[in-house]
């Protein structure tokens, strides 16, 4: 075990280095991960593709922590398809599957992967599969096959074309901080600057479609809920309420936002019908509402209030109103989202004096600690509810981190510069 | 600023005043206020009581919600309990004879899988599991689910030489009964989790339920459990046969079968 968490060390700091501002480090892995051997792909004569597919696949099946990808160094050899392959070789490895592959050129301007997924147990191939995408796009091609491999295997739905979204806070001289707001690949490549602004900028959240976010900006001094197109990145300022204007959730048919206002004294939950721009207040309380999250039905709202004196995760019907407690366990529960599912919720839960990311159940109300440090926050799940991104510190920086739903796996991303926080994982991408 | 000096000053009265209301609140009413010579005072006085009342109300409504959550959990507790008690007394002594075995019978497997592995209406069953504890011997004497449910809690109690003979009895009185496939199942299961095994009807079993029910939900993880026994009894090959199909064949559905003949596969091969 502790050979293949080197190992697997040693080809992430390799591989690092093609990556942008994130830096990914495994720090926990899966008791037993399945053994699986990405054989670097073949490729035709004349072809140059700007990135190593085979190694970026590795990567990512690495990353879900559900598999053990075998050193290329100790390969015995490099099949390019299914009838190259010496079963028993693979076998003398302790390797269950082989991946093999060639890209090629069919029509200019693309490159196309063929690579077959074979059970060494069985001695089959289990899955052929043929992806093409234009030629300025090997990751995404990688990220595809990775995604049918992992849905092969697992049988859920990958998950490693979506991207994420982060805040940046960067000191410059003279007491100033510049804020960004960063979208990327959710490896951490591809990161491209959406907005920039010398105020915070808080809270971003995709629309359910990614094609549309959200964010509360303080640009003009004063909090307000701006959406932005990813296509045109045309920006409309969406509220500006006097006092809060925060948290904005987008409702899962895309139609409404919920958000928080303190227009009509303290915080409470508000839903916006984003065509008509009508507003309807959903809580009414003197305590502090806030930080909603939508149901998957669309018919309820979870939040965070102090109405019972303490922080705790309460939901309420949007139609009729009526408000119940759901968390109950521990004296601080915050900042939920849901899982795609409905049947979970990830929080931010306080044990012992100490910030934790939690996941509770809602089916058997139990909750369950899934990260060990301190002042984490801000969880967001993956849309296939494998894993979580949440923000915490580290080398007293913000840094993003990474836990798997049964807290069997963890991983950082270190920003290279300032402060990073508010991680927001996309829904997936067509 | 004006406003919040006087506020600030009454605090630690208004706080004071507050334990003291718990004993006399009218009378402590009347006294605060001659400490407040002002309305400007008064205004400050009332928002600062207002605050305690919020403060006194959030704690409250949290403490109710906290103690109604107890409620429930109480009443689903003593709930369970008597399920538990019920289901205890209905398998009688057998239970306890049990402790010490040790089962082979793998628990993820017995879990239902999507087909009516037990009856639901599991209460109803009560009288039938009572006739079987009452003598060394069980009774089929009750309808389709309820007999399915008395050899079941023989195989609950560990008591695994009544319940072959309990599924045995079942599946000859009920050939085309709606548990019949899962009595097979559990046939091949218990010849192989009695002492000394007896693999050859474990095998008779399993094929049973899938020459008999090729498309029953419980087919998998017999070709599995099949699969295994073929090891057991030392025929290797067949064991690898059949658990190479359960791959090819389920590879896709993520029944868990498919899994643990992989596992088998790469421990054992």
């Amino acid at each position: 075990m502790l050979i293949r968490i080197i190992t697997a060390l040693i080809f992430l700091a390799a591989s690092s280095v093609s990556m942008a501002d994130l830096t990914i480090e495994i720090n926990k892995g899966k008791d037993d991960p399945v053994p699986i051997a990405i054989v670097p792909f073949g490729w035709q004569p004349g072809l140059t593709v700007a990135e190593d597919i085979a190694s970026i696949v590795e990567s990512d099946l690495h990353r879900s922590g559900q598999f053990a990808p075998l050193s290329r160094t100790d390969m015995l050899g490099r099949p390019r398809n299914s009838t190259e392959v010496y079963y028993r070789d693979w076998k003398s490895l302790g390797v269950d599957y082989v991946v093999v592959g060639t890209l090629s050129q069919e029509v200019t301007g693309t490159v196309t992967a063929n690579y077959e997924l074979l059970d060494v147990n069985t001695q089959r191939v289990i899955l052929t599969g043929k992806e093409s995408v234009s030629i300025d796009k090997p990751r995404y091609l990688a990220h595809t096959v990775s995604d049918k491999i992992y849905e092969k295997l697992t049988n859920i739905r990958g998950a490693f074309r979506t991207q994420l979204l982060y805040v940046s806070a960067v000191r410059e001289g003279g007491n100033r901080t510049r804020f960004r707001l960063l979208k990327s690949d959710i490896d951490g490549a591809n990161e491209s600057v959406l907005f920039d602004s010398r105020e915070p900028i808080m809270a971003p959240t995709w629309s359910p479609d990614g094609q549309k976010i959200a964010y509360v900006s303080f640009e003009t001094t004063r909090p307000a809920i701006y959406i932005q197109d990813l296509r045109t990145n045309a920006r409309t300022q969406l509220t500006s309420f006097k006092g809060l204007n925060g948290a904005p959730a987008f409702s899962p048919d895309g139609a409404k936002m919920a958000m928080v206002l303190s227009k009509d004294g303290s915080p409470d939950i508000y839903v916006m019908d984003l065509a008509s721009g009508d507003l309807q207040r959903v809580t009414n309380h003197f305590a502090i509402d806030t930080e909603p999250a939508w149901m998957p039905d669309g018919k309820s709202i979870v939040f965070t209030s102090d109405r019972g004196g303490k922080p705790q995760i309460y939901k309420v019907n949007v139609s009729s109103g009526a408000v119940e407690r759901v968390t109950f366990d521990g004296d601080y529960n915050a900042r939920a989202r849901v899982l795609a599912d409905g049947l979970g919720l990830v929080m931010v839960h306080r044990e012992n004096g100490n910030f934790h990311i939690a996941v509770m159940d809602l089916k058997r109300n139990r909750v369950e600690i899934l990260t060990t440090t301190n002042l984490d926050e801000s969880p967001s799940v993956a849309p296939n509810a494998s894993m979580l991104l949440y923000a915490t510190q580290y080398d007293g920086k913000g840094v993003l981190a990474a836990v798997s739903i049964d807290g069997g796996v963890k991983y950082r991303l270190p920003s290279r510069f300032g402060d990073v926080r508010e991680p927001a994982w996309s829904p997936f991408l067509q | 600023m004006q406003f919040i000096k006087p506020l600030f000053l009454l605090l630690p009265a208004a706080c004071l005043s507050a334990q003291l209301w718990a004993q006399a609140p009218v009378v402590d009413v009347s006294s605060s206020r001659s400490d407040a010579q002002s309305g400007r005072g008064m205004e400050g006085e009332m928002y600062q009581q207002l605050q305690l009342l919020r403060q006194e109300i959030m704690a409250l409504r949290g403490t109710v919600e906290e103690q109604g959550h107890q409620l429930r959990q109480l009443k689903q507790q003593s709930l369970d309990r008597y399920i538990d008690i019920d289901r205890r007394l209905g398998a009688g002594g057998s239970a306890n004879s049990a402790m010490g075995d040790t089962t082979e019978i793998d628990p993820s497997m017995t879990s239902p899988t999507g087909d009516a592995e037990m009856p639901e209406s599991s209460n109803q069953n009560a009288p039938a599991a009572t006739a079987a504890a009452s003598g060394s011997s069980f009774v089929l004497d009750g309808n389709e689910s309820s007999d399915y449910a008395t050899a079941y809690d023989l195989v609950k109690s560990a008591s695994y030489g009544q319940a072959i003979e309990a599924f045995l009895a079942y599946a000859e009185k009920y050939p085309a009964g709606r548990y019949t496939p899962n009595a097979w199942y559990w046939l091949g299961e218990l010849y192989v989790a009695i002492k000394p095994q007896n693999l050859p009807a474990s095998t008779e079993a399993f094929q049973r339920l899938l020459t008999d029910y090729p498309d029953h939900g419980k087919v998998p993880a017999a070709m599995y459990k099949l699969g295994t026994v073929y090891f057991l009894n030392g025929d290797k090959k067949k064991s690898q046969e059949m658990l190479t199909h359960v791959i090819d064949r389920y590879g896709n559905t993520g029944n868990s079968a498919v899994n643990k003949s992989r596992e088998f596969l790469r421990k054992n091969f």
